[in-house]
């Protein structure tokens, strides 16, 4: 209050309430004081007129974003003797939570500025500058309020004079205005995250490394959430910038070019600092030489006739992986055993098969597109980095594995219900098996199926229905071959007692097939979840042996049932928790870096080649190239004669980063090898990037790396 | 043999359990809304309206619906009702067959949170040509749907998409003088839905006072 005492002496400050507008009632929650910075001003020479804002507790106004609701303080100059006016300019707000949302704005006092430029010529003894005011104050309601305020200052000359008795105020100001600072400051998405990156210069870096609070205010709306915490990333010593890690809104970050915002960060005292930082989106690895662009375009190279081709040679091939084998042998084997009247059914056994392999492999399709239209960026195989559908596979190949040595035998036959028996025996026994053989599948991909799933998952959901349906038609196709062709039925061997060996054997490319997803699991969960899981195989085994030795008693049978329901919950308690067991390390060979947006980047904004193998656990084709062709003496000699910068992506779990990185290609499962070709010096840009096949061999990738 | 069956069935149950609550489980709560998306499927949702009648949101497709967040004594919902700028958009739009949907998503207790049967009042004393008034005093479609202001507005298209998500205009003022030069982002969006052409400003910030969660 000595503000206003003292204010009196040397200006002017009045309250000239004229109705500006019907419409916005009286300030009844804000009081408003103006004040100028000198107490005689100069003609043509700027001074700074301060509005301060005192609002009633438990009420705010607000910033110029105001956040998830309200509007921000305008204000509409009137100068009659000329002159001009600058931008309001609002302190460093707070953040106001009201229930689930968020506002940036006052409490207590806020310090407006404006500059205000009187003309060079003055003829008046006084200066008036009017300012109409207008704002929105809330509690838990909101009240529109404003009014016209103004100062009148008298002219003196040559030079102003400064209004010494508001020296503690303008102190403040001061303070609780922020600075325009030049750090550099960039903003991009990551997996569903807003990320600001700075550079913190001054008292600003020494604060913020040392752990201060830290809260950013964008000027431009629907970029993250705002009641969301900002979660600091920590600089490391090497480099000094921080990030800023808030979860993202709606909005398009496209439609934003540059991005102001003050970030507040509080100091030892207690204070809140502002720095008003400009932000611009972070460059994609499109190039730092203009024209080229690095990575292709979103389009797949595949068409759609090639798709289908290569799904039907894909799925034909499937039925030769470990997982596939057992059963279709056995499928094929049980033919030799059929009477002679389902013989003459054998073709409606090969539909059904067939029908079962396709309908599963259409609802796995649909299962993929649902989810990718409700937004989840997924891709082949994204089953497979689940760890709770990997742990399942585990039980189901386990399961199977017994059944085939003749400890609980499961025969799908005896699914059906006594009444369906007929004519058609063993019909629905084939197109369950038909399920049974697409869901082993699964864990395995087949050469040429990538490309084929990429181009299917592309594409709209009719168009990859049909390439997901080619697909099942090759796996499906030897045995409808042998369903329908009698030459191949009667090229079978004959019954006998090698049939039951040779059904006990395949047990072991079960189990095989069990421990490989075992050891996949290990990478995405640890030994943590490979504990669990092998717990679920043993209480799944347990279970099984518990089931058929139902007692006699009622006090037995309760004993019975409730050991039953408690290894069902206890399996499905150790399945579950497979999702909160954190993964191992991710181990390098041949001196590989492991793939990240920024790292790519980096690579290829300099002048080395660069190869980037996106790879996972679970696929087979991946692991052959490694062994066979990546991680060989052999092409390490040639990847360090050449300089080149080796980056693998793990996509074993989910990666946003990845998954977008094989959308550019097109594709939308791995393996994917691309091989960016060193920098020409003479014309300064990079080749166009090169795909290589799936199935690598050490020549293919000495001939990509140093053609002749 | 029914032994048989009823333990693979079980297998196959407890198998297609866990596949469930691997996709579904374990999702970290969060303590903000998500906003739905453009172009996404709206949160469907079956309430009752003021009248006790059910509402179910996924009846109306092949219909255009908008949702308008309102709470009748907010400034900014004041503005386009005393000057029937929302009234004239309902009445125009609804004769063109637009499912008009109001939604109160003040909680007990809280500014504009009113009985059905004052709600019945306000829609007659405003002379409001709406569909339905729906009263979502828990806030569970308010939520849904990340309604933040009153006003908000969302439009969904005949495919039960979000077509639209935002304020109604571009003034975000609660002066009514500004609503006569305003671009009306809304009265935008639905003549191009109604003449089955994409929306061009599909989503804007919206204003006005926050939901009275």
């Amino acid at each position: 209050m000595k503000y206003a005492l003292l204010s009196l002496l040397v200006a002017v400050m009045g309250f000239l309430p004229h109705l500006a507008h019907a419409d916005v009632p009286k300030p009844e929650h804000v009081k408003v004081n103006l004040y100028a910075s000198v107490s005689e001003i100069a003609p043509g020479q700027p001074f700074t007129l301060i509005i301060e804002q005192i609002i009633d507790p438990e009420w705010h106004t607000y910033w110029k974003n105001p956040g998830d609701s309200g509007t921000s303080t305008t204000v509409k100059w009137d100068l009659p003797d000329g002159g001009a006016a600058g931008e309001l300019q609002f302190p460093t707000p707070s953040r106001i939570p009201y229930g689930p949302l968020l506002n940036f704005g006052y409490a207590g006092r806020a310090l407006f500025q404006a500059t205000i430029t009187p003309p060079a010529a003055l003829n008046t003894e006084t200066y008036t500058v009017n300012a109409k005011l207008e704002w929105l104050v809330c509690k838990d309601i909101c009240v529109p309020e404003g009014d016209t305020y103004s100062v009148m200052i008298p002219v003196g000359g040559p030079n102003a004079t400064a209004n010494t008795s508001i020296n503690d105020l303008i102190h403040d100001v001061t303070i609780s205005q922020p600075i325009a600072v030049d750090w550099p400051a960039t903003f991009h998405e990551d997996n569903n995250n807003f990320v600001l990156t700075f550079t913190p210069a001054g008292q600003a870096a020494d604060l913020i490394k040392a752990g201060a609070k830290v809260e950013y205010f964008p000027e431009e709306w629907g970029l993250f959430q705002n009641p969301a915490e900002q979660v600091v990333v920590g600089t490391d010593d090497e480099s000094q910038d921080v990030m800023l890690v808030i979860p993202r809104d709606t909005r398009d970050l496209a439609e934003v070019k540059v991005l102001n915002g003050t970030l507040a960060v509080t100091d030892t005292s207690g204070t809140r600092l502002g720095f008003v930082i400009k932000a611009t989106p972070l460059p994609t690895a499109a190039p730092a030489t203009a024209g080229t662009p690095v990575t292709k375009p979103a389009t797949s190279s595949t068409t759609l006739p090639a798709a289908l081709v290569l799904a039907l040679l894909g799925g034909i091939i499937l039925n030769l992986m470990p997982c596939v084998f057992p059963v279709l042998s056995l499928k094929v084997i049980s033919i030799s055993r059929m009477s002679g009247a389902e013989k003459a059914h054998m073709r409606v056994h090969g539909i059904a098969y067939g029908a079962g392999v396709i309908l599963t492999f259409l609802l796995i399709a649909a299962i993929l597109f649902a989810l990718q239209m409700a937004g989840a960026a997924i891709g082949w195989g994204f089953q497979l980095q689940q760890p709770v559908v990997v742990a399942g596979l585990i039980y189901l190949l386990v399961l199977i594995g017994l059944s085939l040595l003749g400890w609980r035998e499961f025969d799908l036959n005896r699914l059906i219900p006594d009444r369906f028996h007929g004519n058609h025996d063993g019909v629905v026994g084939s197109f369950a098996t038909g399920m049974l053989a697409t869901i082993v599948a699964t864990p395995c991909t087949a050469p040429f199926m990538g490309a084929a799933m990429g181009f299917a998952l592309t594409q709209n959901p009719v168009i990859g229905l049909l390439v997901f349906a080619m697909l099942g038609l090759g796996l499906a196709l030897p045995f409808i071959l042998i369903c329908f062709i009698p030459v191949l039925q009667r090229a079978l061997p004959r019954p006998g007692v090698w049939m039951v060996y040779l059904k006990q054997f395949f047990a072991f490319p079960m189990f095989m097939a069990a421990i490989w997803l075992i050891w996949v699991l290990a990478q995405q969960t640890g030994a943590d979840g490979v504990g669990a899981a092998l717990l679920g195989v043993l209480a799944i085994i347990f279970l099984l042996w518990l089931w058929p030795h139902k007692p006699a008693t009622s006090v037995g049978r309760m004993l019975h049932l409730f050991t039953v329901l408690m290894s069902l919950v206890l399996i499905t308690g150790l399945t579950v928790a497979q999702n909160s067991f954190t993964p191992a390390e991710m181990t390098t060979t041949n001196g590989a870096k492991p793939f990240s947006k920024s790292a790519l980047d980096a690579a290829i904004d300099g002048d080395n080649p660069v190869l980037v193998n996106m790879t996972a656990a679970w696929c087979i084709t991946c692991k052959i190239n490694e062994r066979v062709a990546l991680s060989t003496e052999a092409t390490k000699r040639v990847l360090d004669a050449h300089q080149v910068t080796y980056l693998k992506g793990d996509w074993t779990n989910y990666n946003a980063e990845i998954t977008t990185y094989l959308a550019g290609f097109g594709r939308n499962g791995v393996p994917l090898y691309v091989f960016y070709g060193p920098r020409d010096s003479t014309t300064g840009k990079r080749p166009e990037p090169a795909i290589l096949p799936q199935l690598l061999t050490e020549a293919i990738i000495r001939e990509t790396i140093s053609p002749h | 043999m029914k032994k048989h069956a009823l333990s693979i069935l079980a297998g196959i149950a407890l198998l297609g359990g866990i596949f469930a609550l691997g996709t579904l489980c374990c999702a970290p709560a969060n303590a903000y809304m998500e906003s739905p998306k453009i172009g996404k499927f709206a949160p469907s949702f079956t309430t009752r309206d003021t009248n006790g009648n059910e509402v179910d949101l996924k009846k109306y497709l092949g219909k255009i619906v908008v949702l308008e967040w309102t709470n009748n004594e907010c400034p900014f919902v004041r503005k386009h009702y005393d000057s029937k700028n929302m009234q004239t958009l309902q009445k125009e739009y609804t004769a063109k067959g637009v499912i008009w949907l109001s939604i109160v998503s003040s909680a007990n207790g809280k500014q504009g949170n009113v009985t059905p049967k004052e709600a019945n009042e306000i829609t007659k004393d405003e002379g409001a040509t709406i569909t339905a008034k729906i009263l979502d005093e828990h806030g569970v479609i308010g939520h849904a749907y990340n309604a933040k202001t009153t006003p908000s507005m969302f439009i969904i298209g005949k495919d039960m998409k979000l077509a639209y998500m935002g304020a109604i205009d571009d003034q975000p003022s609660p002066d009514p003088a500004t609503i006569k030069d305003a671009k009306n982002y809304v009265r935008a969006a639905l003549d191009e839905l109604l003449a089955d052409k994409n929306v061009t400003t599909a989503q804007t910030e919206s204003y006005g006072c926050s939901v009275k969660y």
